[in-house]
């Protein structure tokens, strides 16, 4: 088994720092390929690899740059559609406890509580219970007080409870395992790889896809069997430039990270689904969300919150628990759900938060290519499973797909650290994290150990690892597979750190400024829109720091920009 | 009459009374040196401080006011706009000011270097040139024309908050060859067990003792073909000589460069500041807030503070020197900005979405929002200028401190210009 150089040979990315960051081994000719670097397209790599399959995934930046990265990280027991979409419910749970059994490592089981409060129908419960033990839901009514002494930050007011089984699930390292498992399978992972175009036959099949390397400037061209479109929304004018048209509505979701966990257990209001009544506990910080705008597709690349959105998400989140009254807002962001709707129905009236997996040939008469989207970040390996089912059946495959069973690299069981034995907070941290994969992290020498990201415990060596193994080149980079910068001072003194050991690593000092400086506009994006009371000192020690104290405003013209090529747009990381 | 009840300040008795001449709020750079200079006259003087300064990310330097090539500070006082701070001093008095700023820190023990006509460059962590005008004398400052051909950058082993590649790769757009290397003495490693801990503050605590001279050892023996010596600023935590003491163990010219916070220089600076304040009589309360005040007929005549709840603070001049949004001077509410003590006229415009540029290296709007005041630096009320309540430093308006380049002298300036206003009266 391959054991190092994830999208890389190893140290690949790091040495070459502007040139290109695959292996040399990478080939022309696949079986499949995969676009799009968000879970879906993650997890359709994994399970094409498992089952023998030769898979190449492109992305066009970073993995989990699309929805993937903006959501809540929520681990769905499915309560949330029990009423609504009985189907959608059983889907969660089923899935929830396969992730739970896969990705161990990527979970963390709080429960859930839905809470009803004094302006809400308290006989919604029961048709909620209900609902929930129908889809095989283990919901159950929890009294008030009972519920308060389990989540103390819930607000004090509530008249009713149900306890399900909710978590949390870290989005970027459930991706960045699928993709790390799928090369550990043989499969190929370039990031930073535009799709720009299909290659066809004579006869009309795609045959393969030309890209363009946002890292090197180039262009080049992979062939493949099938072609799997995973692009998330964007897989609709992936789709379009294959002559096929799926009639999508973007829906942007705005939310909100406090600078506190100020909740241990999932709050959710125990009412109608509605804006912003989810408040998730994610590491070191909380998340209140969603809103639910439609938006035109062209603004994908560029979405923001709107300051009705904020205030919303406050207010609301205020009444989950009050105590976020007086907690500092670090971050706003957005993200844009996939929806699709049935081709019969253009106005978009019966959208779909369901699965939807299309075969092109049939659909279309355009054989070769496969679109899977809709479906949520909950339902991700199913949605992997059907799309590899269809993949295997145009390539006259049968072998059956493992991926409910096969835990996820650093999930397997016998892989627990001892307990009993002392060690450094930042190993168990990274243990939460990695999993079993610790045993790549280097921790022996006063040098790893030396402490990175002081909020999320991250290590010199855990930064190395990511850098070396999970073929991390820029901050965000290193933030999506560590954490680093993710915790209540998002970054404030360990992006220079890890601008320092990037460019220490990389030997390119330069490119490391550039990338530190994007890093802090990036960081400043998600934060004005919330900038009142605490954040303001917060954004003023930023400027202190990065403007008067190192000069960062230097490199601010020369930071890197990520426009995509097949759209207009801005891209915007968060 | 009480203007405003204390934010969560006890309820008022009136205890004590204690009188002082001048009362300053803050205890950073602006209040330390109004008080000195208060002091130094003979004036019994009390600076409240929050202790939240701004000190701690100090470059251990003082920027006045960027200049264009070949421009003079009296014209780049001139192209000011009509808001800013300096342009309610006349630009000859600024001339003495800027003089009296270096004697000032020269008799509390600090060395610096500066010219009273120009700037001169400093050295960032990136290793940025930055227009600046004065530094402590241990803290690397060039002239452009005269930087050194191939620096030694050295870092002690496993120390994050100072990066020799990040700085190489800055010097090397100005010209200028470096090498890097990495140094350790035991009492480094030692310190550096505790991981989380291995900060610029604890490598100076360490460094300022015996450990310095082996340690000038070890960077004596990397120097090779090298004309100069860059290390990064964790010497000289308390004392104001153990800095320079150690660079001159070097067998070659040598400097510090600034680190991420905190800022040893800059804590270095508000201590000897501290204690010369003290050595003049000043009483500093440290770690209090001042919460309410008292104003009658257009005057400031008494302060309140958060642990003091039962005393008054009276005083013949009040001098509000709290800083900015960071140290609490002001504050941001979602939907106004005001000033917490008295609730102070504050120049601001416009609602929530006009405060922030989306370009974070763009001047910030809401940086540049601060106290209003007249001619001569006097705060306001309600409209009505209160002639005995003053505001120094970066809680003034107008100052758009990264576009203009004063952040610290500013604070130096309008603190000493504030301090002068009091004495003649």
């Amino acid at each position: 088994m391959q054991t190092a150089g994830f999208l890389s040979g190893k140290r690949c990315p790091v040495v070459k720092a502007n040139t290109q960051y695959y292996n040399m081994s990478v080939k022309k000719h696949y079986d499949v390929i995969v676009i799009g670097g968000g879970i879906t397209g993650a997890g359709v790599a994994r399970d094409c690899a498992l089952r023998g399959l030769k898979v190449l995934l492109l992305e066009r930046y970073d993995l989990t740059n699309g929805a993937t990265g903006r959501n809540h990280g929520l681990l769905h027991s499915g309560a949330r559609y029990a009423v609504t979409d009985a189907e959608a419910a059983s889907e969660c749970i089923k899935e929830n406890m396969i992730l739970r059994k896969i990705a161990a490592h990527c979970v963390e089981e709080t429960n859930g509580l839905f809470i009803t409060l004094p302006e809400d129908d308290l006989a919604y419960q029961k048709k909620f219970i209900d609902s929930c033990r129908n889809a095989g839901i283990d919901a159950r009514a929890i009294d008030p007080q009972e519920a308060r002494r389990m989540e103390p930050a819930v607000n004090p007011d509530l008249t009713g409870a149900v306890l399900v089984p909710d978590g949390a699930v870290d989005p970027f390292r459930l991706t960045v395992y699928n993709a790390y498992d799928a090369q550990l399978h043989g499969a190929d992972i370039l990031t930073y790889q535009e799709v720009t175009g299909f290659i066809k036959d004579d006869r009309g099949r795609v045959r393969g896809v030309t890209t363009y390397s946002h890292a090197d400037k180039s262009e080049d061209s992979f062939y493949g069997t099938v072609t799997v479109n995973a692009g998330g929304i964007w897989g609709t004018l992936i789709a379009g430039m294959a002559g096929a048209g799926i009639n999508m509505f973007p829906a942007k979701g705005s939310l909100l990270i406090f600078g506190h966990r100020v909740n241990n257990v999932v709050i959710n209001r125990c009412r109608k689904p509605a804006d912003a009544d989810i408040l998730v506990p994610g590491d070191t910080i909380c998340l209140i969300g969603t809103t639910s705008t439609r938006i035109p597709i062209e603004e994908c690349d560029n979405v923001r919150p709107t300051p009705e959105e904020v205030d919303l998400l406050w207010r609301e989140g205020i009444k989950l628990a009050p105590s976020l009254a007086d907690t500092r807002i670090v971050r706003a962001y957005a993200g844009v759900r996939p929806l699709v709707a049935a081709d019969n129905d253009p106005s978009g009236r019966n959208i779909s938060r369901g699965i939807v997996c299309l075969d092109h040939e049939s659909r279309d008469g355009i054989p070769g290519l496969i679109t899977i989207t809709g479906g949520k970040l909950m339902t991700y390996r199913l949605m992997a499973e059907i799309a590899t089912d269809m993949v295997c059946r145009k390539l006259g495959s049968i072998t059956p797909c493992t991926t409910a069973d096969t835990p996820l690299v650093g999930s397997d069981e016998n892989a627990r650290p001892d307990k009993e034995k002392p060690a450094a907070s930042t190993y168990r941290a990274a243990w939460g994290r990695h999993g079993s994969n610790i045993k790549d992290i280097a921790s022996g020498s006063a040098k790893d150990k030396s402490v990175v990201c002081e909020c999320e415990e991250v290590s010199v060596g855990e930064v190395s690892y990511a850098i070396e193994t999970l073929g991390a080149r820029n901050i965000v980079n290193l933030r999506r597979r560590t954490r680093l910068g993710m915790g209540p001072c998002q970054g404030e003194v360990c992006a220079c750190r890890a601008a320092g050991l990037i460019a220490k690593a990389d030997n390119c000092a330069d490119k490391a400024k550039k990338d530190l400086a994007s890093f802090i506009q990036e960081r400043w994006k998600g934060m004005y829109p919330v900038t009142w009371g605490a954040t303001v000192r917060e954004a003023q020690l930023t400027s202190y720091l990065y403007q008067g104290l190192c000069g960062l405003d230097h490199y601010a013209s020369e930071s890197r920009e990520e426009r995509p090529v097949i759209q207009g747009g801005r891209n915007n990381e968060i | 009459m009480h203007q405003k009840a204390g934010k969560n300040g006890p309820s008022f008795k009136e205890d004590a009374t204690m009188r002082f001449d001048d009362i300053i709020i803050g205890g950073g750079l602006s209040g330390l040196l109004c008080g000195i200079s208060l002091a130094e006259s003979g004036r019994k003087c009390l600076i409240v401080s929050q202790g939240q300064s701004t000190l701690n990310f100090s470059s251990g330097a003082l920027d006045f006011l960027k200049t264009k090539e070949g421009e003079s500070f009296e014209e780049a006082l001139e192209r000011l706009p009509q808001e800013h701070p300096y342009k309610k001093i006349a630009p000859e008095k600024c001339f003495l000011l800027r003089a009296e700023v270096a004697g000032l820190l020269d008799r509390a023990g600090i060395g610096t270097f500066s010219d009273i006509r120009r700037n001169h460059w400093r050295i960032t962590p990136l290793g940025v040139l930055s227009q600046t005008w004065l530094s402590l004398e241990e803290m690397a400052h060039f002239d452009k024309e005269a930087l050194p051909e191939k620096v030694l950058i050295v870092n002690i082993s496993g120390f994050l908050d100072f990066s020799p590649s990040l700085l190489a790769s800055g010097l090397a757009e100005q010209g200028v060859r470096s090498e890097i290397c990495e140094v350790s003495v035991r009492e480094t490693d030692t310190a550096r067990a505790n991981s989380s801990e291995f900060r610029s503050v604890n490598l100076a605590r360490v460094l300022d003792g015996y450990a310095a001279s082996r340690l000038a050892e070890a960077v004596n023996g990397k120097i090779g073909d090298c004309d100069f010596i860059l290390l990064p600023a964790v010497f000289g935590l308390e004392s104001d000589t153990a800095a320079v003491r150690f660079l001159q163990m070097l067998d070659k010219p040598a400097a510090l460069v600034p680190t991420m916070n905190p800022s040893v220089p800059g804590i270095r600076l508000q201590y000897l500041l501290k204690k010369r304040f003290k050595e003049l009589g000043g009483t500093f309360l440290a770690g209090d807030t001042a919460c309410d005040g008292i104003v009658e007929e257009g005057k400031m005549t008494a302060l309140r503070t958060r642990a003091q709840g039962n005393s008054l603070f009276e005083a013949e001049n009040f001098v509000f020197a709290g800083g900015s949004f960071f140290s609490e001077g002001l504050i941001a509410g979602k939907d106004e900005i005001y000033e917490p003590v008295l609730g102070l006229d504050v120049d601001y415009s416009g609602s929530h979405g006009d405060w922030f540029s989306p370009d974070v290296f763009e001047e910030q709007p809401y940086m540049s929002f601060g106290l209003r005041t007249d001619a001569d630096f006097r705060v306001s009320l309600k409209g009505r200028t209160l002639e005995n309540a003053y505001a120094a430093g970066q809680i003034l308006s107008g100052a758009a401190p990264f576009r203009n380049g004063c952040l610290g002298g500013l604070s130096a300036i309008t603190a000493l210009r504030v301090a002068s206003m009091i004495k003649n009266e």
